[in-house]
């Protein structure tokens, strides 16, 4: 108890001067970062300084345009960084290539140079993709800085969904830069390459940037969206150069070249100066040794926060949640922004919110007006927000490319900056927190993306087939595309005449087509507290159901909304401000049936297999939690349709006898098989490098006709969507840890993840063995309730004794 | 298992309609499908009994068929001649041969216009939407001739577009009913991704759907083609098949050479290259005297004045005042007011005046403070203003001056 005491004083310690002696100086983030490494030496677990390193440097190239030099010049741009120069050079040489350095590096213009410099010479014409249309407005700014600066005279302009009808033409026409996003490459340029015709014919350079976001589903697309684009570059008789840009990652050659179909050049050595990196990996403390339980990230987070605000330091607070960023922010301006006559120094920042709300606040960061910015991975791309000083992540982002990426906020003036890493109670970050050198020495991940999935695929066929029709002996990605062609003839939408496919259908086949998901529309949120209708969030279908369902405290800006309406056809939440002290939390139960397996492996009593599986989420209801006790206060049902998906699992089974034999009590193998499902699925994130969510998680019969699920009691349920089951009522019971690939029809992650079947479940029994806990911890097995000492049996043990019989007769 | 079998299963889960009901697969490995099964894909799923279906005709006889003539492979044409004085529904095509016709836009004259209608696998646009049926119609001595050019075969296309665009040499302008956003724009995509010089733009175009919602669209419930000919023209279609069908028409016939339904879409085409040709001279008359057509006199009069001709526009007012709502009043009273014909725009505000139409009154106090200076009068008005800073202060001036003090401050009484 003395331990819980000294913490909770403490937490008032946050406004101390710091010593003298510290031997930081007088710079303000060296003497917090050595303040904090003393003062809680007992949470830091590993700690990192990555020294400052000087800049390599080469002259202006001498082939460069003399009005780009003189731009340059007036820019105060009067030599090169070495990697903007190997850049010139690939582009010289005609060479596609990925260009890989820091935040603030100059990377924009290792394809400026080149771009405006055969705009100047050859009326070249360059298309600029990047992820997101606030990407897109900062890109134009600075081309048209450099313009002004050296009177250029190059035409820039954006052409997104905000590009109004009238202007369209201009853009299309006069435009030497056009800078736009994936989506409407897709939906908007390339159904409609005629009009473009013109640019297409002078188009010499396509430029790529942010290329690590296009991974996974996502990326899978983009990659088919380029291969169009180089479809219809073919039939204007162009051949772009591509330059991709791109945070680290393990792969970014391999991903540039899947992306593209063709070899890149990777310049990867950054010659940009940097400040000085302190990183400090932060546990919280234990509160409760029996459970296991340790103070909360957010509350440690929100400490590191208000000391590095107080001393005058610009901080970023990142968050793995929306509705984390919501509660932080509370928890934050709660303590700056009391006073409401003055100008807020904290706010939040995150997806949903309105365009010009997000433009607002990225104004004010880089004006230095708000001193604390909380968001989730929203600002982790390159927006413009200027010169941060500290970067906290509240919870390991789940990626250590993405930490990195978050990390790279702070510090970039070349000023020394700050980072800590608070661990959250998930496996993952204990495990992280626990092994600093694992963290510390590992490469960043790879990003996968699988072009060639059959309905990425199709879908983009069909996109082509409209914009051109398909030759006889013509390719497009590595499946048989005569077979596609021919599928498609059959549904009617081509109709092959001689040697080519042509379209056959009164549709658009671009518009049914999302890149980013299989969202179908995203949903607005109304306030009607004032009797209006004012807009004021907007939420992806995909986060919907667990977000406005009818009842849930839906935050902005940290002000409670109560969902009292939701049109799920007319995509609209109905929602008035309100006052209570609790936030809403869905619970989801997920129904599981396997169609098909494609491979088994059999080993002894246990068995593993892959194939294809149906699942039925239901979001059953909610539960109330109160603020800063984060208890329990109540539930709320939740009415809407259930969401369908079939995808590729890996799942694990016992045979029945043996499990029957060594766990008697089926409560006792039900709480088993929960806890070890939580751990491997931790652990396979971990194996595969994949993000927690890309994997979804079930336990269950493989029958739909039963799941299991935590109750509210702590224990394991068996459930149907009807109700609870008592599990000594059912017939033979064969329960199985389901992991699977959390996109319809997958994305390629179960077959690597069957190769990897035992290291899931030896690295699940090892995480599980080695956690300090007693009974279970939500470190292990996930979060145990305190009358779980009564069970007489933990959970822990449990969940071990099923890992041991999935282990089998391992070597 | 097969890809196509693959594809069903993953969009059946996944939301999507597959293209057509696959038998489950055996456990295990499914075999390779059958030839019967790759025959029945090949059939496709749109097929019906084969004795149903007439079997597909050869070109020849499918141009007989229309009507028509084989002009080139993939290609038919099929001509009408209609001679001038016939009538096309109460209309009589005779006008097309008297001269120009004014618009408040432009003078043309019918006699060396295109008339321009296209049929098209699509509305949604983009490079996969296709004309298939190109109608033009222009008059040729006493008659009007219509050519509509037929695609039989994708690989007719360039020719289609090179033979249609030879028969505009000559031509002064051309004449659409939404050309500008629809008809024009996708003959260009067609020509490029074909490779043909895109003769159709180069002409002057005249798009009938802008006068047409100019005049009528406060008038009408819609102002779709077949409204404006009903309207206007009196011509009324029996047996007409609706313009939506024609993608599927053709489709039928691209897929399974089922030509059935052909000669209803070319005769529908056909109506509307002669209505598009009556419309021309019927629509400028409707400019020059809306009132007769119901028109929205009001709009055609801002036309006009937009266009230069302020004396038409003012003479269409004045003479359809009878008609006029307070809105087309108070424009005639604004006219009125500008040339200081003060008696004329006076009569008008006090009518509506009379109505509490509040503008008028605002216009009558006015008048009275400024022009005739009669500041009880106008106080009267003003008196009828609802509040607000504006009117309260013209009241407040309006109460000095007609009491006979000087405007400006209020006096202190006290002092």
């Amino acid at each position: 108890m003395a331990r819980i005491g000294a913490d909770l004083n403490s937490e008032f310690d946050d406004r101390a001067d710091f010593p003298g002696t510290l031997t930081g100086g007088e710079d303000p983030v060296r003497r917090l970062a050595e303040w904090l490494a003393h003062k809680y030496k007992s949470r830091i677990t590993g700690q990192l300084l990555v020294p400052a390193r000087p800049g390599r440097y080469a002259p202006l190239p001498d082939d460069l345009d003399p009005r780009l030099k003189t731009a340059l010049t007036g820019r105060g741009i009067a030599q090169l960084y070495s990697h903007q120069q190997a850049a010139w050079e690939a582009a010289r040489a005609g060479r596609h290539m990925v260009v890989v350095t820091p935040t603030a590096s100059g990377k924009t213009l290792c394809y400026n140079l080149p771009v405006l410099h055969d705009a100047l010479n050859h009326q070249a014409k360059a298309l600029y993709l990047f992820p997101t249309k606030a990407l897109s407005q900062d890109q134009v700014a600075e081309i048209l800085e450099l313009n002004a600066a050296g009177e250029l005279g190059v035409r820039a302009y954006t052409f997104d969904g905000d590009t109004p009808g009238d202007a369209r033409k201009a853009v299309r026409t006069r435009g030497d830069i056009v800078v736009s996003n994936p989506d409407m490459l897709h939906q908007g340029i390339l159904p409609h390459h005629t009009k473009w015709a013109q640019f297409f014919e002078n188009l010499r350079y396509v430029v790529i940037d942010e290329m690590h976001t296009y991974r996974g589903v996502f990326g899978s697309h983009v990659a088919n969206v380029i291969r169009r684009l180089r479809r219809i570059c073919r039939f204007y008789n162009a051949d772009p150069l591509f330059i991709l840009c791109s945070a680290t990652i393990a792969n970014p050659a391999e991903l540039a070249e899947q992306l593209l179909g063709e070899q890149v050049v990777a310049i990867t050595e950054s010659g940009a100066p940097q400040g000085e990196k302190h990183l400090l990996l932060w546990n919280p403390p234990v509160i409760n040794p029996d459970l296991g339980i340790r103070a909360s990230a957010r509350s440690q987070s929100t400490r590191v926060a208000r000391m590095a605000v107080r001393n005058g330091l610009k901080t970023i607070v990142f968050a793995q949640t929306r509705l984390m960023v919501e509660v932080l922010t509370k928890y934050l301006k709660d303590v700056f922004d009391k006073d409401p006559r003055k100008p807020p120094r904290v706010a939040a920042y995150r997806g949903g919110y309105l365009p010009t709300e997000r433009r607002a606040t990225e104004k004010k960061l880089r004006a230095g007006n708000i001193h604390c910015v909380i968001t989730t991975s929203a600002l982790e791309l390159g927006v413009d927000i200027g010169a941060l000083d500290v970067c906290i992540l509240t919870g390991y982002p789940g990626t250590i490319a993405g930490t990195w990426q978050r990390l790279g906020r702070a510090g970039r003036r070349q000023r020394p900056a700050l980072g800590v890493l608070v661990a959250s109670s998930q496996p993952l970050d204990q495990y992280i927190i626990r092994n600093p050198e694992f963290f510390l020495g590992a490469s960043p991940e790879h990003a996968r993306i699988d072009p060639d999935q059959l309905l990425i695929l199709l879908d983009h066929v069909r996109c082509a087939a409209f914009e051109l029709p398909f030759q006889q002996g013509e390719r497009f990605g590595k499946e048989n595309l005569e077979e596609l062609l021919g599928y498609l003839e059959e549904e009617g939408i081509l109709h092959k005449e001689g040697a080519r496919w042509h379209w056959t259908a009164d549709s658009y086949p671009a518009n049914a087509v999302s890149l980013r998901s299989v969202a179908e529309g995203n949903f607005v949120v109304v306030d009607i507290t004032d009797g209006g209708q004012n807009i004021v969030a907007e939420v992806d279908f995909s986060s919907a159901p667990m977000t406005i369902y009818e009842g849930a405290i839906y935050m902005v800006q940290a002000s409670p909304y109560q969902v009292e309406r939701l049109d799920w056809v007319g995509r609209k939440a109905f929602v008035r401000r309100t006052r209570v002290d609790y936030y809403t939390d869905a619970i989801d139960y997920t129904k599981l049936k396997i169609l098909d397996d494609f491979e088994r492996d059999r080993d002894g009593q246990a068995e593993c297999a892959r194939g294809e599986v149906h699942l039925v989420r239901r979001i059953a209801g909610y539960k109330k939690i109160r603020y800063y006790t984060h208890e329990n206060i109540g539930y709320g049902n939740i009415n809407l349709p259930d969401q369908e998906m079939h995808t590729t699992s890996v799942w694990w089974q016992v045979a029945p006898e043996a499990l029957a034999e060594a766990l008697p009590s089926r409560q006792e193998a039900l709480d088993g098989f929960l806890g070890a499902a939580y751990a491997m699925h931790h652990v396979a994130a971990l194996t595969m490098m994949c993000e927690p969510h890309d994997l979804g998680r079930a336990v269950g019969d493989g029958d739909a006709t039963w799941f299991a699920t935590v109750g509210a009691n702590g224990r394991g349920q068996l459930r149907s969507f009807e109700g609870e089951l008592n599990p000594e009522a059912q017939g033979r019971f064969r329960p199985a840890v389901f992991l699977y690939d959390n996109y319809p029809g997958g994305v390629g992650i179960s077959a690597p993840l069957f190769d990897q079947r035992r290291a899931v479940v030896h690295g699940a029994r090892e995480l599980i063995g080695a956690c300090d806990c007693l009974y279970g911890c939500p470190a292990c097995v996930g979060p145990i309730l305190a009358s779980d000492e009564v069970r007489g049996y933990s959970p822990k043990s449990a969940s071990l004794k099923v890992l041991e019989l999935l282990h089998a007769n391992v070597p | 298992m097969s890809l196509k079998s693959r594809l069903n299963t993953l969009r059946q889960q996944s939301g999507t309609a597959p293209a057509s009901p696959t038998p489950p697969a055996a456990s295990g490995q499914p075999p390779a499908p059958s030839f019967a099964e790759r025959v029945r894909r090949l059939q496709g799923p749109f097929e019906r009994p084969a004795a149903k279906r007439p079997a597909r005709m050869a070109p020849e006889e499918l141009a007989l068929h229309l009507g028509g003539e084989l002009l080139a492979p993939g290609v038919i044409l099929i001509e009408r001649r209609v001679e001038l004085p016939a009538a096309h529904g109460g209309y009589a095509l005779s006008t097309l041969a008297q001269g120009p016709v004014a618009y408040p836009e432009a003078e043309v004259d019918p006699a060396g216009m295109i008339f321009l209608d296209t049929e098209t696998t699509g509305l949604a646009g983009g490079s996969g939407t296709t004309v298939f049926l190109l109608g033009l119609g222009r008059v040729e001595g006493r008659d009007l001739v219509i050519r509509q050019y037929f695609l039989s075969a994708f690989s007719g296309e360039a020719t289609l577009l090179d033979a249609a665009g030879e028969w505009l040499n000559g031509a002064e302008g051309m004449v659409t009913y939404n050309g500008k956003r629809f008809d024009l724009p996708l003959l260009t995509t067609r020509c490029r991704l074909a490779g043909v010089r895109d003769r159709f733009v180069e002409l002057p175009h005249l798009d009938l759907l802008y006068p047409t919602r100019r005049a009528f669209s406060s008038r009408w419930e819609d102002c779709r083609l077949v409204t404006a000919e009903q309207r206007l023209l009196r011509f009324f279609r029996e047996n007409d098949l609706p313009g939506s069908e024609a993608p599927e028409s053709w489709f039928s016939f691209i897929h399974f050479g089922d030509a059935a339904r052909l000669p209803a879409v070319a005769k529908h085409n056909y109506w509307d290259i002669l209505s598009l040709a009556a419309l021309l001279p019927a629509l400028s008359a409707v400019h020059d005297e809306p009132g007769a057509w119901e028109a929205d006199i009001l709009a055609v009069a801002r036309a006009h004045q937009r266009e230069g001709d302020e004396a038409k526009g003012f003479a269409l007012l004045r003479r359809h005042r009878a008609v006029l709502d307070a809105e087309g009043l108070m424009e005639l009273a604004a006219l009125y007011r500008r040339g200081e014909e003060w008696s004329q725009a006076c009569l008008i505000w006090e009518m509506l005046a009379e109505r509490d139409h509040m503008e008028a009154v605002e216009r009558l106090a006015k008048y009275h403070e400024h022009v005739r200076r009669d500041f009880a009068s106008a106080l009267r008005y003003a008196e009828r203003l609802p509040p607000g800073p504006h009117h309260d202060r013209r009241r407040e001036r309006l109460r000095e001056r007609s009491s006979g003090r000087p405007a400006g401050r209020t006096p202190e009484r006290n002092l």
